[in-house]
Order: C-alpha cells, then sequence, then structure tokens
C-alpha cells in the first residue's frame, strides 16, 4: 500500500444477482443489530475505532451506532454524494475489491461509507448514489453523521477533507480495513487497480 | 442525592474554570489557505473565542470531572503516549508545572472533548487565522514586517525553555492573548488543511492524491509566519501530542 | 582531454564510419564505454544480502569509512532533527536547525545497490516539524512526502539508491528556504560497486549562506531574516555552520606527501560556490559529486544543492586555505577553511615563506594567539604580552597592507603609526577611529596628511583592543594597553559611518 493516492478499480461485482433486484434498501441483517446485545463483550482493544461514539443514519432514514459493526472485519471509507471526482472510482474499487474475494469470504466483509456533507447527503442522497452505483448487498451501508462526528471520523481514519463553495469536498481516498474488533490493519490509498498487499490483508482479517 | 452532589460539583468546577471569550464579528478577509483555486477571500460568521489558551489547572478540573481523560485511563485511539506527560500524576500537576500555564501535551481529541464540555468546539483554520491577524492596535497586521518579524522570532527560539502563564503579554486588537508566541494551537479542521507533506509541490499535484479539486497549495507563500503554522498543523495526527501544542475554545456566535 | 591511445581510437573510428566500412556499427572506444555507468536502469543490484547493517553516521568534518561491501544490503539510517542554539560566529548566537546536532548534517555513506530503511526522528523540543529530501532517492520528493515528523514523533520510509555519487539532503518543509537557511543539509555517499580508491584523509565540508537581521558579526541572539533570504543577500557564508568551525585548533590537517580527498557539498540555501584551495591544485574533480572527473583544476562551480568531490596530493607544508573565490564572500562573510600540512620543506617545490597574512587581507592563517587572548581576557587572566602577541597577527593581517608591516605608513599618502605624536596624544581618539575610519587633513610627526581611512567596525572589541595596544607599544610608541572594556564603550557611544558593520 503506497501513501499516495491511485485510484483502485474495482471489480465488476459478480454478486450480479445481488444487484439484479432493483431495490437499493440496504437492509441490516438481524444479526447485525448488536447495540442491543445484552451479555458483556470481550475488552475493547485500546486502538479499536469503535470507542468512538458515533451515531449513523442510514440511507433507509434507520440510526446504527458505529460500534454495532463490531464483529466482523469492516471496509471504510469516506466520500459524498455531490463528488465527481473519485468517489464514483471510490465506490466502483470497493466492489471489485469485495468480488476478488474468494465467494465464501465475501458475506464475513462488512463495508461502510459514511458521507463528508450531511447538510446534502439525506437519506434519499444516500439511495441515489447506491443506485447509481449499483452498490445494493447486505452488510454494504451509506450513512451519513453530524458534522463534528465526521471530523472525528476522518481523523481516526486519517482521512483529510475541507468543504469548499459550492458544496465541493476536497479529500483524500482512503480505504481502511478494520478487524472484527474494530482496530485498523491496513489502509490502501490505491484506487484505479487493485491493491495486493491490501487484498493480502483483507484475507488475513477474514480468516 | 448523589445527582445533587454532583451538580454541585459541576457548578463549582463550572464557576472555576471559564475563560473569558471575546466576540469577533464575521467578516471577508483574505486567507493564506485558498477556497478552490485562487480564491483567497474568505468569509467567516461571527464568532467568540476564549480570550487565552486552556490552562493547566483549567484540564485538572476537566480530568476530574470527566477520569476518562486521566492519561491512565485515555485509551490509544485518542492519545499518544505522551498525553499530559508533563504532570506529575493522572490528576495531579506537580513542580515544575503550573497551573496557569497553557496546559500542552493534549491531543486533538482530548481538546474537542473539553471543548465540548463547555458546549463550545475548537476553532475552525479561518476563525484561527482571521482571530491571529491581528496585532495590538489593527486588526490586520499581516502586512507589517515588524510584526511577521516578531513572530518569526518565537520560532527561532528553542521549545527548552519553560512555558509562560497566559495572558502575560499584551492582548491584540480583538482582547485575545497569547496567538502567538507561546504555543501551538489545535483547530477542528487540522486535518484538512491540505498541504502536500513536501512542501515544494505548487498546484498541478497529483489531482488523484487530494481528489475533489487537487491539493490546494497555500497562497501567499510570502507570509511564511502563518505558513510554518499550517505545515506544524499539517504534520500531526489527532491522536499526536507534542511538548509545545495547547489549544483554546471557541463558539459560533450566539 | 583524451589521452594518446584514445586520440588513435577515437581517429580509426572516424576513418572507418568514412569508409562506410560493414563494421560501421562496431564497438566504440571501450575505455568511453566502460565509463557509462548507466544510470538507474543498471543500478538495481537486486534484493539485499545477508544481515541489516546499521549504518554509521559521523559528523563534519569526519567521513564514514569505505562500506567495503560487494553485495546490495540493507542499511538501517538513523538521523535525529534537533533544533540547537549555538555561536554562528564569535560572541554571535543563532538557532539553528540540524540533522544530527550539526551543520551541515551526519555524513551518510551507502552504496550503489543498498536498501536504505530511513528513520527520522524529529526531536520531542523541536519547535518545527520537519521532513527530509536526499537527491539520491529516485522517488517523489526524494523522501520529503514520507518523512514529514511533527516533533516528539518518528517516521520511516524506504528506498533503493540506484545511482552512484555524491548527492545532498535537506529539509523540505514549508518554508522551505527557510529550513535550509537554518542549516537543515548534509551530504550522502552512494558508492560506486567497487569503492573509491583509497586515500589518505577524507574529509566533510559543506558551504552554506546564512542570513540574520543583525549585521555581520553583530553580537547577541540572531533571528533569521526572510527578507534578506529573498534578496540573496547573506551576511555569512560560511563553511560548516559557523565562522572558525575549520580554522584554527579546529583546522582540517594533514601530512605532506599524503592523498586528500573532499567531500564538498553546498547547501545553499541560494549561493553557487566558486570553491578553491589556496596554494593546490585539485588533481582530480569529480564535478557535480558524478561519475567523470576533471584533472588540473584551480576553483570548482558547486551549484546551491549540489556537491563536488575533489582530489589532491600534499608536497609543501603549509596552511591551505579553502575559500570560495568569489573573493568576498571569504574575507568579509567568513567562507575561509583550513587544511594544515605538517611535514618537511620543499624548497624545490616552494622557496618562498608564508606570505599567508598579507595576501589573505582580514585574516592570517594561525589565528591561535587572537582566541587564547580573547579567552583569557573573559577569564579575566589577560597580560599585557597576549595582548601584543594577538595584536601583532591582527595588525599584520588588517592593518599593515597601508600603514606597512614597521609601522612608517606610505609617505604624502597613510600617516605613520611608528613614533606617532598623533597616534599617542589620544587613546580614546584612536579607537574611535579604528571603528569609525577617518577622513580629511591631520598632521603626523610635522608631516600632512589628507586621505580616508575605512571604518574598521567589524574587527571584534577584543580584536581593537589587541591591534591597539600592539600599537602603542611598538617602534618607539609606548603607552597603556587598551581595554576591550573600553572599545566597547566607545562603539555603543560613538555613531558609525553609513556602510560600516555595526
Amino acid at each position: 500500500m503506497r501513501e499516495s493516492c491511485s485510484l483502485r478499480r474495482t471489480a465488476v461485482l459478480l454478486g450480479g444477482a445481488l444487484i439484479a433486484c432493483s431495490s437499493v434498501t440496504m437492509a441490516r441483517e438481524p444479526s447485525q443489530v448488536r447495540h442491543e446485545v445484552m451479555e458483556p463483550a470481550p475488552a475493547i482493544p485500546g486502538e479499536s475505532i469503535y470507542q468512538l461514539p458515533l451515531d449513523l443514519t442510514l440511507a433507509d432514514a434507520t440510526r446504527m451506532s458505529l460500534g454495532s459493526l463490531r464483529g466482523k472485519p469492516l471496509l471504510v471509507t469516506m466520500f459524498y454524494s455531490s463528488c465527481n471526482g473519485v468517489c464514483p472510482l471510490l465506490a466502483f474499487s470497493m466492489r471489485r475489491t469485495v468480488a476478488a474475494l474468494p465467494p465464501g469470504q465475501r458475506d464475513a466483509l462488512q463495508v461502510l461509507m459514511v458521507s463528508f456533507d450531511p447538510r446534502r447527503d439525506s437519506p434519499q442522497a444516500l439511495r441515489d448514489f447506491a443506485q447509481l452505483h449499483q452498490i445494493d448487498r447486505p452488510g454494504w451501508w451509506l450513512a451519513r453523521a453530524s458534522e463534528p462526528d465526521v471530523r472525528k471520523l476522518a481523523a481516526v481514519l486519517g482521512i483529510r477533507y475541507r468543504e469548499l463553495p459550492g458544496g465541493i469536498f476536497s479529500h483524500s481516498a482512503v480505504v481502511t480495513l478494520l478487524d472484527a474488533d474494530g482496530v485498523i490493519r491496513a489502509q490502501s490509498t490505491s484506487v484505479q487497480e487493485l491493491d495486493p498487499a491490501f487484498m493480502k490483508a483483507i484475507e488475513d482479517a477474514l480468516r | 442525592m448523589r445527582a445533587l452532589l454532583l451538580s454541585l460539583l459541576a457548578v463549582a468546577a463550572a464557576a472555576v474554570a471559564v475563560t473569558e471569550h471575546a466576540a469577533i464579528g464575521g467578516g471577508a478577509f483574505s486567507s493564506v489557505l485558498p477556497q478552490g483555486e485562487g480564491n483567497t477571500r474568505v468569509a467567516i460568521g461571527p464568532f467568540e473565542l476564549d480570550r487565552h489558551p486552556v490552562t493547566n489547572a483549567q484540564f485538572l478540573e476537566f480530568v476530574r470531572m470527566h477520569p476518562q481523560w486521566r492519561r491512565d485511563r485515555v485509551t490509544a485511539l485518542f492519545a499518544d503516549a505522551q498525553y499530559l506527560a508533563h504532570w506529575r500524576g493522572a490528576t495531579e500537576l506537580g513542580e515544575p508545572t503550573r497551573p496557569q500555564q497553557p496546559v500542552t501535551h493534549i491531543s486533538w481529541f482530548a481538546a474537542e472533548a473539553y471543548c465540548e464540555s463547555r458546549d463550545a468546539r475548537l476553532p475552525s483554520w479561518y476563525e484561527w487565522e482571521y482571530a491571529a491577524a491581528a496585532s495590538e492596535s489593527v486588526p490586520d497586521a499581516r502586512n507589517d514586517p515588524a510584526w511577521r518579524q516578531r513572530i518569526l522570532e518565537w520560532y527561532a527560539q528553542p521549545s527548552t525553555r519553560p512555558l509562560a502563564d497566559v495572558a502575560g503579554s499584551a492582548a491584540n486588537f480583538y482582547g485575545i492573548n497569547d496567538l502567538h508566541g507561546l504555543v501551538w494551537e489545535w483547530v477542528m479542521d487540522f486535518n484538512g488543511l491540505l498541504v502536500s507533506s513536501d512542501s515544494r509541490e505548487q498546484g498541478g499535484a497529483d489531482r488523484l492524491q487530494f481528489c475533489g479539486e487537487g491539493a490546494l497549495s497555500t497562497a501567499d507563500r510570502e507570509n511564511y509566519a502563518v505558513l510554518m503554522r499550517i505545515a506544524f498543523l499539517s504534520s500531526l495526527e489527532a491522536r499526536y501530542t507534542t511538548t509545545n501544542l495547547g489549544f483554546r475554545c471557541a463558539r459560533a456566535a450566539p | 582531454m583524451l589521452n594518446r591511445p584514445g586520440r588513435i581510437s577515437v581517429l580509426l573510428l572516424f576513418i572507418l564510419a568514412l569508409l562506410g566500412c560493414n563494421d560501421a556499427s562496431g564497438p566504440a572506444d571501450p575505455a568511453q564505454t566502460a565509463q557509462v555507468t548507466g544510470g538507474s536502469a543498471s543500478g538495481d543490484f537486486g534484493p539485499p544480502q545477508g544481515e541489516p547493517v546499521k549504518a554509521v553516521l559521523t559528523s563534519p568534518p569526519e567521513v564514514p569509512p569505505p562500506t567495503g561491501r560487494k553485495q546490495p544490503a540493507k542499511v538501517i539510517v538513523e538521523l535525529e532533527v534537533r533544533e540547537i542554539q549555538k555561536p554562528i560566529a564569535e560572541g554571535v548566537m543563532y538557532t539553528f536547525w540540524t540533522f544530527g546536532g550539526t551543520v551541515p548534517g551526519s555524513f551518510i555513506r551507502v552504496r550503489q545497490g543498498d536498501t536504505v530503511e530511513f528513520h527520522l526522528k524529529n526531536h520531542p523540543d523541536s519547535k518545527m516539524p520537519h521532513n527530509i529530501d536526499l537527491h539520491g532517492v529516485t522517488g517523489p520528493g526524494g523522501g520529503a512526502a514520507s518523512s514529514f515528523t511533527a516533533p516528539g514523533h518518528a517516521s520511516q520510509f524506504t528506498f533503493k539508491a540506484l545511482n552512484q555519487g555524491l548527492y545532498v539532503y535537506h529539509c523540505a518543509t514549508a518554508p522551505v528556504g527557510m529550513h535550509v537557511a537554518n542549516g537543515m543539509y548534509g551530504l550522502i555517499l552512494v558508492e560506486p560497486p567497487d569503492g573509491l580508491p583509497a586515500v589518505d584523509h577524507e574529509f566533510y565540508v559543506m558551504q552554506g549562506d546564512f542570513y540574520t537581521v543583525g549585521k555581520y558579526r553583530e553580537k547577541g541572539d540572531q533571528v533569521f531574516d526572510m527578507q534578506k533570504a529573498i534578496d540573496e543577500n547573506p551576511t555569512y557564508v560560511l563553511f560548516n555552520g559557523s565562522e572558525g568551525a575549520l580554522t584554527g585548533d579546529r583546522a582540517l590537517s594533514a601530512k605532506t606527501g599524503q592523498t586528500v580527498r573532499m567531500f564538498v557539498g553546498n547547501g545553499g540555501p541560494n549561493l553557487v560556490s566558486s570553491f578553491h584551495v589556496i596554494g593546490e591544485i585539485f588533481d582530480k574533480v569529480w564535478f557535480e559529486g558524478g561519475t567523470r572527473f576533471q584533472e588540473n583544476v584551480q576553483t570548482t562551480l558547486i551549484p546551491s544543492g549540489g556537491a563536488a568531490i575533489a582530489e589532491f596530493r600534499l608536497e609543501v607544508p603549509g596552511s591551505y586555505i579553502l575559500v570560495d573565490h568569489s573573493i568576498f564572500r571569504a574575507f568579509n562573510k567568513g567562507a575561509l577553511a583550513i587544511l594544515k600540512a605538517d611535514g618537511a620543506e620543499r624548497k624545490d617545490i616552494y622557496s618562498g615563506k608564508e606570505v599567508d597574512a598579507t595576501y589573505l587581507g582580514d585574516k592570517v592563517a594561525d589565528l591561535t594567539p587572537v582566541g587564547e587572548a580573547a579567552a583569557a581576557r573573559v577569564a579575566g587572566t589577560l597580560t599585557k604580552d597576549e595582548q601584543m602577541k594577538a595584536g601583532v597577527l591582527l595588525f599584520s593581517g588588517t592593518c599593515s597592507v597601508c600603514h606597512q608591516p614597521n609601522g612608517a605608513g606610505l609617505p604624502n599618502v597613510f600617516p605613520p603609526l611608528a613614533s606617532s605624536d598623533y597616534l599617542m596624544a589620544d587613546k580614546h581618539r584612536s579607537v574611535e577611529i579604528v571603528l569609525n575610519g577617518l577622513t580629511g587633513a591631520l598632521t603626523v610627526n610635522g608631516l600632512q596628511f589628507n586621505s580616508v581611512m575605512p571604518p574598521m567596525s567589524q574587527l571584534t572589541d577584543d580584536e581593537i583592543a589587541n591591534i591597539l595596544t600592539y600599537v602603542r607599544n611598538s617602534w618607539g610608541n609606548q603607552g597603556e594597553a587598551v581595554t576591550t572594556e573600553e572599545v566597547a564603550k566607545l562603539r555603543a557611544t560613538t555613531k558609525r559611518p553609513a556602510g560600516a558593520a555595526h
């Protein structure tokens, strides 16, 4: 994984069958409603980003806490829906990354994309983006959060961004792999082609 | 009963700890950090800014009220190993640290948490730059070579000398102290200054690296005093602490 | 210039080409092709072999020993940035930003094809973030983008040294010119695969220009002056970061009959150096630190942000002065260093006495008594005898050009100092004249003079006190010593003319 940011091309999502259905609702699987869990979880590692209390609003307008994603590895990145630059490539790249995994592993990987732009990225805007970029599979969420929370999430992920006039955001494009406990295992700025070192890290995390 | 005691304690702590703030009217000004190619005029709304950086005493109160921010309990996600290293204990300053010195060894998360506990936030870069452009007598002294030279002289001093107490030198035009010459300060969007780590890259940078509008190179390279501040902030991650980095709080005007 | 066999080969080739010989595409002169190193395309010798090696870093003027390696290795370099306040000239303090605590920074020595794992550490007491751009790195920014380090933190990046040569490294944090002007530069040598031929001494010298708000040698704490840097108007031009870094008891030393190799860099930030060693000729110069050398060179240009390797052999004992031959920089801004060669006289090669004193104008070869007098004055133990010893050296370096070594002056032009009634009549007046100069008519020993003496205020208080003590007690003069305090007081209470130093 190089420090420089070049776009990694995503492979065509093999789950074409999954997106054949035109619905773009991001239904959460029941097993992932984790913030209701009652039994005590094992101690969270000091570097886990799930220590950041963050309230996400999803494309279906439901709410989810960031910490509820704990339990399975996660690919997380940040974007905004009116982005004409790299964000489409980012979405494509993440689809291709997931598709490049062995079929048995794909379902075990969650994907989260959080918007920089809570003012304009309403749940409807998130749905439109998902539809446009053919994102429709369980375990893949587009979300928005409050502006201070967006700044904090970017801070833990090492993503730089700033808002410019006209609703444009200048931002770095980084995909982060978290393990099941929310600790950063790898990051990639490679958006134009698959990043072999990053793929390996994902496969290790899924084992 | 317990709730009553806690709230009394909170009131007492708040009464001790609050810094006066100054109100600063909004306006347009020319910033070193352009908004888009070549667009250096920036408008900010009216806001309030603490008159001086948060002190050791104030932060100590905060840590006592919010023990998750003690240095022996804070999580590695939010602070590095040098967090509050200059205090003798987790809730004790100890010599030679003085209560009225600006608190340092503070991470961005800790600074923001402190400000939020006071219904405030860190200032944005533009708010900070706007307030810091002032000298004692004029709101914008940035073209005054003598003013710039004074700032540069601070950069030339090694960080080995003990920090002065806050509000030790004259306030600026807005009644705000210590924006220069004491400590570096966090801003809310420190990770949005988008200066390439190799400071020689000027525009035309790899468009994909900072996608959207390309890396924005700082305008007015002559104003190197401000440039150095951007360079410093750009070198940090949110969990970092350094010996000479503190903070103060701001809020939008009511 | 080609040697004779080379010329014959070229001629033959030319003839062959003209004849349209079938074999026109035949081999070029083997001596020429053997020297083409092929650049980075031929510089990758494969993965590192053996155990990782920790690089030996040295402080200037020392150079690490040859690597002696025959295989590419993994080399670990750990370099620390420290911001340090230290003298840039006597009595003048400056805050330098340094790699490894010195200006220039530590010397790094690796072999072509090595994989270098570079650790850059920024001391917690630093005020500024720093990074590093090594000119020997192939990769964006030369490492700068990957090494941007906040105070109290460290970064790491790895590169393969694909090209051999002598390369500058420097900090590239905004504002870059300021970081360089504060001393953040050094040299990295990437040895050719077979190493460099052995010599008796290797030295590390690096020139830099410095910009202070105060004037040259103005005492006290000085700070960087950005406007002077933009105007390319340095206050000091120095070898190895301070006046006197390589003079007196810190002069470089070697023996006659020995070969010397100098790795000479120019950190800039602005000036190009015309590097010359007075009294020596460079037998070989690897100009620009590259692979070809020129022979028999008097003065070589070293670009800002560049380097050169100069080799020569010492035959005659004495002091050899390294200068930037843009000569006002040597005498008025400090671009001066000394290499002392000890050994037996070689009258057959050089017969005369050392004429260093008058040749150099402001400076004398061996300034030890001057330094000793200054130290003694600070310690409170200064004797008139020590003042006289220092004074005679300083006089012959500065005053004797006009007033003559015997104080006789030049008839009708420069007044005598020997048995001078004018001089001895008023001690304070003589101090003022040295500080502020003197123009106009005066009578000395019954003779009329009407000339101009320029101000000599660039001399320090100690120097003026010692010179005048010497003059007032030589050639028939007999008088009290002049003290440093008297000079300092007159410097503070009288006005310097325009253009004079402080």
